[in-house]
């Protein structure tokens, strides 16, 4: 019986982490090329994914800036706020695909790390500005929510 | 004798000839000069509106009173923003270029063009580091006297590159630590907003060059409640007003900036039903007269940038809300063209009870005595025009461009530069 238990309870766990990851890429908030994927949700511009990229790499021939904005989003599958890097992709012109006008937690121009505002394609990546990328680079604390 | 048949043919030639002879006199069109380029009829008009196309990175400039489309000026990369100079009958565009088009050398400019002739007639070489941004203000400044243009950068670090317009040459690049945009408040004084909520004045000499720069205490908490970039000006006073809908008002004509207690644009019954303001360009202010107008919609937190359904006009002495607008559909375009169908009536009945109200993204006003509310949306190139007095709409134009993203009028006229703002009541 204790077996048994251990067996049951170590499968729901199994099955718990299962679950976790990303939503169904059938649906809106779990296909990345759509403006409504999660990851999406502080994005003022064009996903790179909707752009021949994907959420956290760019479209061919682009490159990526280094310097970005943060935001956090609600994964809608563990229910966790997640910390995304925000990073432009440079050198060609505006994808103009998938606009994603989506604001949450966005800041104005002059409290620069969080505003989707400013155009990111500086530095090293000094061009014209074509699409964004969603990196997960962390889970946000719940004593931050 | 003539035989009839040619009698016929005779009587027939005399008649085309007689009725010929005036057209064959008065008919040919002259011979005209090759090589003539228009100028406009006037270098600046109160009704005029330039529209930013960030999309064909160009200026589109439009009569509000017809619609006419009466030239452009194309910009490089970036919302085009133009500044005005009635004193020198000049126009300041600031703009970014790369060698290759999309990428390459970056070279930034503050182009300056003839205001008739539109043609470019210098440029001032900046550090490449111009701020790009989607904001109708902030990005750049030009000081009372129309003397100094400050120019926001951004690379990350912060500064200005301040543009002598007399000697059409760089006179400085002034570190902002911190701190970004810049409003003009005088002769010689630009501001900046601060991530802290500070506001940092900075004031030049007659040179250009950084006299003082003095950083205020934070007079608003940009983590719980920031204000937006896109603030107007009534005379000396800056009215910044934040996502939740509290006007922050700056006085900056003495030598240290004045803060007013804010006040609300919103009363408790329109928090109740969820009304905000929002919009890319969602203020706009008619000096003369101290009426605002501030675009609003009901929606949640973070809308901050979302299209607005009504104007609300407010009077600025009594800090009350004196009317409200509905915001109509600007009508659609496609690659620039108006999609307008059927006779007036019908076009303006389809916009207004068919066709879904999406909302509209930028407001503007102009400062005459006959002042215009002007109304445009980022998905079409058409603007409305309402009388702004009665909230009237008077008529529907297009820009000609794909998009309009900013809209930019004669920001005063120039007896209005400097007055002050009237005394009022103490919230």
């Amino acid at each position: 019986m204790i077996r048994i238990g251990c067996t049951l309870i170590a499968l729901f766990f199994t099955a718990g982490l299962a679950s976790a990851g990303e939503p169904d890429p059938a649906t809106p908030e779990g296909d990345p090329t759509r403006a409504e994927y999660w990851r999406h949700c502080s994005i003022d511009g064009f996903p790179a994914a909707a752009c021949g990229g994907t959420a956290s790499s760019c479209p061919p021939g682009t490159l990526m800036s280094p310097i970005s904005w943060i935001g956090t989003c609600r994964n809608p599958v563990d229910g966790k706020r997640y910390i995304l890097s925000y990073n432009d992709c440079c050198g060609k012109g505006p994808c103009g695909q998938a606009f994603a006008h989506r604001n949450e937690g966005d800041k104005p121009v002059y409290y620069a790390q969080k505003s989707n505002d400013v155009g990111w394609c500086m530095g090293p990546a000094d061009a014209v500005y074509n699409s964004t990328v969603s990196i997960v680079i962390g889970v946000e604390a719940e004593d931050e929510e | 004798m003539l035989r009839p048949g040619r009698r016929c043919q005779w009587g027939l030639a005399v008649i085309g000839w007689v009725l010929g002879l005036p057209a064959a006199l008065l008919a040919e069109v002259p011979v005209e000069p090759v090589g003539k380029s228009e100028v406009l009829p006037r270098a600046f008009d109160p009704h005029w509106v330039w529209a930013s196309d960030g999309l064909i990175e160009r200026l589109n400039l439009v009569d509000a009173d017809d619609g006419r489309f009466l030239g452009q000026i194309d910009s490089g990369w970036g919302m085009p923003g133009i500044l005005f100079s009635p004193a020198k009958g000049e126009l300041y565009v600031p703009e970014t270029y790369f060698s290759r088009g999309t990428r390459g050398e970056r070279s930034d400019v503050t182009t300056v063009y003839d205001a008739t002739s539109l043609a470019p007639v210098a440029e001032v070489a900046m550090p490449p580091k111009r701020a790009i941004n989607p904001l109708p203000t902030g990005n750049a400044a030009l000081s009372d006297d129309e003397r100094f243009l400050a120019v926001f950068n951004m690379d990350p670090a912060t500064s200005l590159s301040i543009v002598d317009t007399a000697t059409r040459s760089l006179a400085a690049e002034i570190p902002t630590p911190g701190c970004s945009l810049a409003y003009a408040a005088g002769p010689r004084r630009f501001a900046a907003l601060c991530a802290d909520g500070a506001l940092l004045a900075i004031d030049l000499d007659d040179a250009g060059q950084l006299a003082r720069r003095t950083r205020s205490a934070p007079f608003f908490d940009p983590e719980a409640d920031p204000v937006t970039e896109k603030a107007v000006r009534w005379g000396n006073r800056w009215l910044f007003v934040s996502f939740e809908g509290w006007v922050h008002e700056v006085d900056l004509a003495g030598d240290e900036p004045r803060f007013e207690t804010p006040w609300s644009l919103l009363d408790e019954r329109d928090r109740e039903q969820s009304w905000r303001i929002g919009g890319l360009q969602h203020l706009a202010l008619h000096q003369s007269s101290g009426r605002l107008f501030s675009l609003v919609h009901r929606g949640g937190p973070d809308t901050h940038k979302d299209a607005g359904t009504e104007i609300w006009v407010y009077d600025l002495a009594t800090r009350e809300r004196v009317q409200r607008i509905e915001a109509h559909n600007p009508g659609p375009s496609v690659m620039g063209y108006p999609l307008q169908f059927g006779p007036d009536w019908l076009y303006r009945f389809a916009l207004d009870t068919l066709m879904p109200a999406i909302g509209v993204d930028m407001i503007a006003v102009t400062q005459d005595d006959a002042p215009l509310l002007v109304t445009g949306a980022m998905y079409t190139a058409g603007l409305c025009v309402y009388d702004a007095r009665s909230g009237e709409l008077l008529r529907r134009i297009f820009t000609g461009g794909m998009t309009a993203q900013v809209l930019t009028t004669l920001p005063h006229l120039p007896a209005a530069a400097t007055h002050e703002a009237p005394n009022r009541r103490t919230p």
